[in-house]
């Protein structure tokens, strides 16, 4: 086992310090094809060896728990020496908040820290492994293909690209390190490397707005952190121990859930839920692969998968439910304001703070069927939303433009681009694939609780409003008179979005196979009883079933059907005009004054400024804090 | 099980389409004529599918029939008793890909017809599922098996409920003063909206897909009152009058009305009833 | 087989276009479809969208402007389709053959089935017209 769990986390710290030294990019993209293949071959043997633990001994003569601790220090005051040399008050405060009460803890207080099993996984970690493997490193690959024409673009001359590189290697250790980490100090180091490498990737380009945008990702990942802080602090003294499996066997209360308050606000800031949320935002300045490996697929990943591993210990109680309505009101409030949104990277972040938040709620709903509903919403949304993000890169690329009016008739330019959106954004958004699938569980086991099924309803309908006219604008074509174009890519590119796509398509229809070997063994690991079984292409749950099977058949009849028709059919017919088209009128006359004829502007329907992001803002935030307060505030109750 | 299936996909359409024919005939009445006759409806499909077969682009042609083949799936769905809500969801897919076929085409009508298409969604799919949620908190399961295994009739504690499926039958039998992105009859201010650029056969395919849907929000109707079935299939048909009378008498509203009455009215309702049931509980 | 032949009779869907008329044909033709006449017992249904139709009801007389558009139309409809020219003006150009700028009847543009003369032809005159209309559109349906 150690040697896997060494390719999975070392290997890439490794490859990623190697690949910073080198100048030659073809020894750097043949070593990331390696780093690729071998940490997607460690997953799946992780896979197949099933639970296990380990203890870390000793590196030499030190104990791993004193070189983490070291790491730790030397992280936090690299965080500082950022932060003052940015000259930023709150960041100082808030960095400074997380490295002394860190170091006092640890070394003067006489705290044992010792942990005996502190890596730990069981099927939530292999999970999350496998979605970090398997995603993270296919963005790897993209990357190579992806960052060549970025800079390109950019006139960025010296090549930064093994600046870059080497962040998003170590990121993918770091991001395996977490999962497996048993004890809260660990998770807490890796959590910080994630929000420093955020910081750089998100300032990677250099230029004034991507500096903003990365200070303030570090300045609302730092609030987490620092609540991160207080939470080991607290727990140690109230449950006596780090150590996770410990903690969450322990029928906690009082002060003690305090402690897991606080570790659920820190997830709350990684995941960009609101009020939290304005660095996501932010950080679609990034280059496209930031934005699918760290902010939709793995890092923001990382806070709803802590709030999972948490669940059992808050299961049923009152702060669970008031954190189930704050997760189902950042659901709505994230679509709301993704309704008005043109930008295309926008979008798609509005859409992952929201699906992000249909985790937390569903994780924290009492019953154990929604909590397997979380962790199957947490794969498959994973895998959708970097195939989306890596698309709307590639579109980029090709036509110079995020804004989705700018991608009407895509289909017809850049038709492989195109196809694999559309198999992205069905797979996000219809029967039977796997995130509509997470969202109809989560309605079944929400319904008991009347505010958050009204809120997840309607946080439903405008899904489906603000994917399908993206959808519908891609597909825009006259066949009579446009021809399909053949679209150029390269190989790096053309392969991950393959595989990613052909992923996508494939765990939905295996879903209940993930169902039954993955998620329900990681949620029975912790509750007696789980009211789910996937059985030959139905997913059967107390209150109702969802058949695959049938739904695939008929998709699979109707396009059949459709290949059939359009084989015999005699041509295509002028999209409806009637009268005169306005290109035989060169020029009109108003008044008796000649004028040009305006061009025809075709547009989605943004609801007018009405839900923009200025006005929304303000009044979300406010309610989303006074949820948060409530959540504290009940366990005093 | 065969009979069923068979049912389902052949004759539940004619069932709709004698509905639609009733409904043009009833309306002609109103309005003091003679009207069509009452196999209308069929004669219309039968002579759409003599038409030219033409289509703007493939995937509008790849629209009519995901649609057609989800709305069909979800009849058989329903009358193999299966989840209610994924039923809902299995329509939805139908509904979506007709918003795709007409934002597909680059004919000015057709895309603002897909835009108010969309939110006629945006306004019945909350309602829709809220009232999956109101019989799952009755009955204690999604399943339309469960329900029918009730010995009383779920109208008892859900009757604000059925009003809402007012609201939701009159946005998708597209009635007025809900038929703001294409309608029954030629309504020519976007000319006939999402359907504009459909012809012939595939126009023929979304009449029958939505002779399946209509079947299916009726049986939904009917179920509140199972298992008097006979009041529940005279109540669907009161539903239609009602939705006759409405329609006669109201004119066409904009965008924004239909979404703040189905949000202000539909929701509250919804709440209400929803709500009671649940301190009841 | 006499199914599919009677369906194609009774299912006649129309639009209408207004040429250069003045607009005495069209309130004549869009009377049909009120309580007195009602052409709705027929099946004729009075759709916007040439694509959907197959009997083009045209009245008023062609000129230079609309030429273009009246061939647009026709040329927008699916086959089989049948063209009515309602009204004298429609039929030959009416009292304004001989101005500048009229081409003539709609003859001169898309290809008539039926002639309705009259100015203006009265209802009666219109629905029989398109009964003879329906009768040509379903001898050109195959079957």
């Amino acid at each position: 086992m150690q040697f896997e769990l060494f390719i999975a986390i070392f290997l890439p710290i490794i490859i990623g310090i190697i690949v910073y030294m080198i100048k030659s990019e073809k020894l750097r993209n043949i070593l990331v094809i390696a780093c690729t293949a071998l940490v997607m071959l460690s997953s799946v043997l992780i896979v197949h060896h099933g639970n296990f633990s380990l203890e870390m001994g000793q590196l030499g003569s030190l104990p791993w728990n004193s070189i983490i601790e070291v790491l730790d220090l030397a992280l936090g005051l690299f965080i500082l020496y950022i932060s003052i040399s940015l000259k930023n008050k709150n960041l100082i405060l808030l960095s400074a908040l997380q490295v002394l009460p860190m170091f006092i803890f640890e070394n003067f207080t006489g705290a044992n820290l010792e942990i005996n099993k502190v890596i730990y996984a069981d099927h939530l970690s292999i999970i999350m492994n496998i979605i970090i493997s398997f995603v993270g490193t296919l963005i790897w690959i993209f990357a190579i293909g992806y960052m060549k024409d970025d800079e390109e673009h950019k006139k960025v001359y010296p090549s930064r690209q093994n600046r870059f590189f080497a962040i998003i290697l170590v990121f993918i250790g770091a991001m395996n390190a977490l999962v497996f980490s048993n004890s809260l100090i660990w998770v807490y180091f890796f959590w910080e490397i994630t929000t420093l490498s955020s910081y750089l990737l998100i300032g990677h380009d250099g230029t004034e707005e991507a500096q903003e945008s990365a200070v303030r990702a570090l300045l609302l990942n730092s609030i987490g952190g620092v609540a991160f802080v207080a939470a080991i602090i607290i727990a140690y003294y109230q449950i006596g121990t780090v150590d996770i499996q410990k903690i969450i066997s322990s029928k906690s209360s009082g002060l003690a859930m305090v402690a897991i308050g606080l570790l659920c606000l820190a997830a709350f800031t990684k995941s960009a839920q609101i009020p939290f949320h304005k660095w996501l935002l932010g950080a679609m300045v990034a280059p496209t692969p930031v934005s699918a490996l760290l902010h939709s697929s793995t890092m923001v990943k990382a806070g709803v998968y802590f709030i999972i591993r948490l669940a059992p210990t808050f299961y049923g109680t009152r702060m669970a439910f008031v954190i189930s309505l704050y997760g189902g009101f950042t659901f709505v409030a994230a679509s709301l304001m993704a309704i008005g949104q043109s930008n295309g990277k926008k979008i798609l972040a509005y859409s992952t703070i929201s699906n992000l938040g249909l985790i937390i709620s569903a994780a924290c709903i009492d019953n154990t069927t929604a909590v397997a509903a979380a962790i199957m919403l947490m794969i498959f949304h994973a895998v959708s939303k970097a195939l989306l993000f890596l698309c709307v890169g590639t579109i980029e690329h090709g036509i110079g433009s995020r804004d989705i009016e700018d991608m009407r008739g895509l289909i017809n330019r850049m038709p492989f681009t195109a196809t694999i959106t559309v198999i992205g954004l069905v797979t996000m958004l219809l029967p039977p694939f796997g995130v509509l699938l997470s969202k109809w569980l989560v309605i079944e086991t929400a319904a008991k609780n009347p505010i958050l099924v009204f809120m997840i309803a309607i946080g439903s309908a405008l899904t489906v409003v603000y994917y399908t006219r993206w959808l519908g604008l891609l597909l825009s074509r006259s066949s009579d008179n446009e021809t399909i174009k053949y679209e150029k890519i390269s190989g790096y590119i053309r392969l991950p979005l393959t595989i990613l796509s052909v992923t996508a398509i494939t765990i939905s229809t295996f879903i209940t196979f993930i169902l039954n070997r993955l998620i329900v063994p990681a949620v029975t690991q912790y509750y007696n009883w789980l009211g789910l079984v996937g059985m030959e292409g139905t997913i059967e749950e107390t209150y109702g079933s969802f058949s695959l099977w049938p739904v695939f058949l008929a998709l699979g009849i109707a396009f059949a059907g459709c290949y059939i028709s359009l084989k015999s059919q005699s041509g295509f017919a002028h999209p409806y005009m009637p009268g005169e088209t306005s290109k035989s009128y060169k020029v009109i006359k108003i008044n008796g004054k000649e004028d040009a004829l305006p061009d025809l502007k075709v547009r989605n329907y943004y609801f007018g400024g009405l839900l923009s992001e200025e006005r929304l803002t303000p009044w979300l935030k406010l309610i989303a804090t006074a949820l948060i307060i409530c959540a504290f505030g009940v366990i005093l109750l | 099980m065969i009979l069923k299936v068979l049912f389902a996909l052949i004759c539940m359409p004619l069932i709709g389409g004698l509905i639609v024919g009733a409904d043009r005939k009833l309306t002609a009445r109103m309005q003091g004529r003679f009207g069509p006759p009452l196999l209308q409806p069929f004669y219309d499909v039968v002579k759409l599918c003599l038409k030219q077969r033409v289509s703007v682009n493939e995937f509008q042609v790849l629209s009519v029939f995901i649609y057609f083949a989800s709305s069909a799936l979800s009849v058989l769905l329903l009358l193999l008793r299966s989840d209610l809500l994924m039923i809902i969801f299995v329509m939805s897919i139908g509904a979506a890909f007709l918003v795709v076929g007409a934002m597909s085409v680059r004919s000015p009508y057709s895309q603002v017809g897909a835009q108010r298409e969309l939110m006629q969604m945006l306004s019945y799919e909350p309602l829709l599922i809220l009232v999956t949620v109101g019989m799952y908190l009755v009955t204690g399961s999604f399943k339309v098996s469960k329900i029918m295994m009730r010995s009383t009739p779920m109208i008892a504690e859900l009757p604000l409920l059925f009003f809402v499926m007012i609201i939701i039958l009159g946005i998708k039998m597209r009635k007025s003063p809900f038929d703001i992105s294409a309608s029954e009859h030629a309504h020519q201010e976007i000319v006939k909206g999402v359907l504009t650029d459909y012809s012939g056969p595939y126009l023929a395919m979304t009449e029958v897909a939505h002779w399946y849907d209509l079947t299916l929000l009726l049986s939904i109707a009917a179920l509140f009152f199972y298992p008097y079935w006979i009041w529940g299939i005279i109540s669907a048909l009161a539903l239609v009058v009602v939705e006759i009378l409405i329609d006669n008498v109201s004119a066409r509203l904009t965008v924004k009305w239909m979404l703040s009455y189905s949000y202000i009215v539909g929701i509250t309702l919804a709440a209400v009833n929803i709500g009671v049931l649940y301190f009841v509980r | 087989m006499s199914f599919l032949n009677k369906a194609s009779k009774l299912s006649p869907w129309l639009v209408h276009y207004d040429c250069g008329s003045c607009n005495g044909c069209d309130i004549e033709l869009l009377s049909c479809l009120t309580p007195l006449y009602d052409v709705e017992r027929f099946g004729v249904v009075n759709v916007g969208d040439p694509k959907q139709a197959d009997i083009l009801a045209v009245t008023g007389s062609v000129n230079q402007q609309n030429k273009s558009v009246l061939k647009n139309i026709y040329d927008q409809m699916s086959d089989p389709k049948v063209v009515v020219a309602i009204g004298v003006c429609a039929c030959t150009g009416g009292i304004f053959r001989d101005c500048y700028n009229v081409v003539g009847g709609i003859d001169k543009v898309i290809p008539v089935d039926v002639y309705i003369p009259g100015c203006p032809a009265r209802p009666e005159q219109i629905i029989d017209g398109i009964q003879l209309a329906i009768k040509k559109l379903s001898e050109k349906t195959k079957v």
